[in-house]
């Protein structure tokens, strides 16, 4: 993820960069409410504070999305946010497909929600949040090494589930 | 990785993640209109919290001088340090948060104010031996919260 370009408008860099974090964030809170409510927090600091230090803005953007996705959950007496149920359809997590693979899309959401939380976040800081094995493992306070490892397991964990589908219901 | 992982990850890839609403980013551009909060300048709400925990008020004060060392935050934001050195970590440390209420805005709808009192630790680090330079800043920001009739 690129940074800001000198006379980009925020609009301009939300547009196109948003969605993932909102995504990212939906893996830290509860509900699509919550979720919005801690990336207008982080995204508002970045840009008012810290978009000026130059590098790479995801991992910033991600420390403290997860930040602030944790205090919320301890201001509201949740300590157990990240490890609940998804309580909303994981479809709505993604634009609609052509109509020749909705289904398949479907399948896909619905297989990713069902992944345990630990994988699942990996997982979609991986594919979507584009950082690397070794900026989740900072993240996370993991090693590289098992970063990777849990990927890999959650892209079998992915395959088998989506092999039966009694696994994702 | 196999084959079937391999072509599992590109169909995860072809899903787009969900653009965020429209409230949302009009929430963002109320926030960005807003004037920015300045690190370490008095104001009530630091008279009001209770400041018998001496190592918290100890580390704010550090923090407001150093803050002031190294200047306004438009002086923070061009990078105290040398050319060597890359932010890596910026942390914010949440001290309390005060309801103040519900407010009206200017298009009729209704926000709940949240004044939030924190410390924003930035961290340089520079890649040849690790060196690193922290600055903590302390701020005050009021956050307008959508508010949920349900």
């Amino acid at each position: 993820m690129e940074a800001p370009l000198p006379d980009e408008t925020w609009q301009t860099w939300f547009r196109d960069h948003g969605p993932k974090l909102l995504l990212c964030a939906r893996q830290w809170t509860r509900s699509l409410a919550d979720a919005e409510d801690v990336v207008q927090e982080a995204f508002v600091r970045y840009w008012r504070h810290q978009r000026q230090l130059g590098g790479p803005p995801l991992p910033l953007l991600l420390t403290s999305i997860r930040r602030a996705a944790a205090d919320r959950g301890r201001r509201e007496g949740r300590r157990e946010a990240r490890e609940q149920a998804v309580g909303e359809d994981p479809v709505e997590w993604f634009e609609p497909g052509d109509p020749d693979a909705d289904e398949r899309h479907r399948e896909l959401a619905a297989a990713l929600a069902a992944l345990p939380a630990a994988q699942r976040e990996v997982l979609v800081l991986k594919i979507w949040g584009e950082l690397t094995f070794a900026e989740i493992g900072v993240q996370l306070d993991l090693s590289p090494h098992t970063v990777a490892s849990r990927y890999r397991y959650a892209l079998a964990a992915l395959r088998e589930r989506l092999a039966d589908p009694c696994l994702t219901s | 990785m196999t084959d079937d992982l391999d072509s599992l990850e590109r169909q995860l890839r072809g899903l787009r993640p969900r653009s965020p609403s429209a409230a949302l980013r009009q929430a963002i551009a109320r926030e960005l209109a807003r004037p920015a909060a300045v690190p370490g300048s008095p104001r009530r709400a630091w008279r009001a919290w209770p400041w018998g925990n001496a190592v918290v008020a100890g580390g704010l004060l550090a923090g407001a001088v150093l803050a002031a060392w190294v200047g306004p935050p438009s002086a923070v934001g061009r990078t105290p340090v040398g050319p060597d050195f890359v932010p890596v970590e910026a942390r914010r440390y949440l001290l309390g948060a005060d309801e103040e209420g519900v407010v009206t805005l200017a298009d009729g709808t209704l926000a709940r104010q949240v004044r939030e009192v924190f410390v924003d630790q930035l961290t340089w680090q520079r890649a040849g031996d690790g060196a690193t330079f922290e600055i903590s800043l302390p701020r005050e920001e009021v956050r307008l919260r959508q508010l949920a009739l349900y």
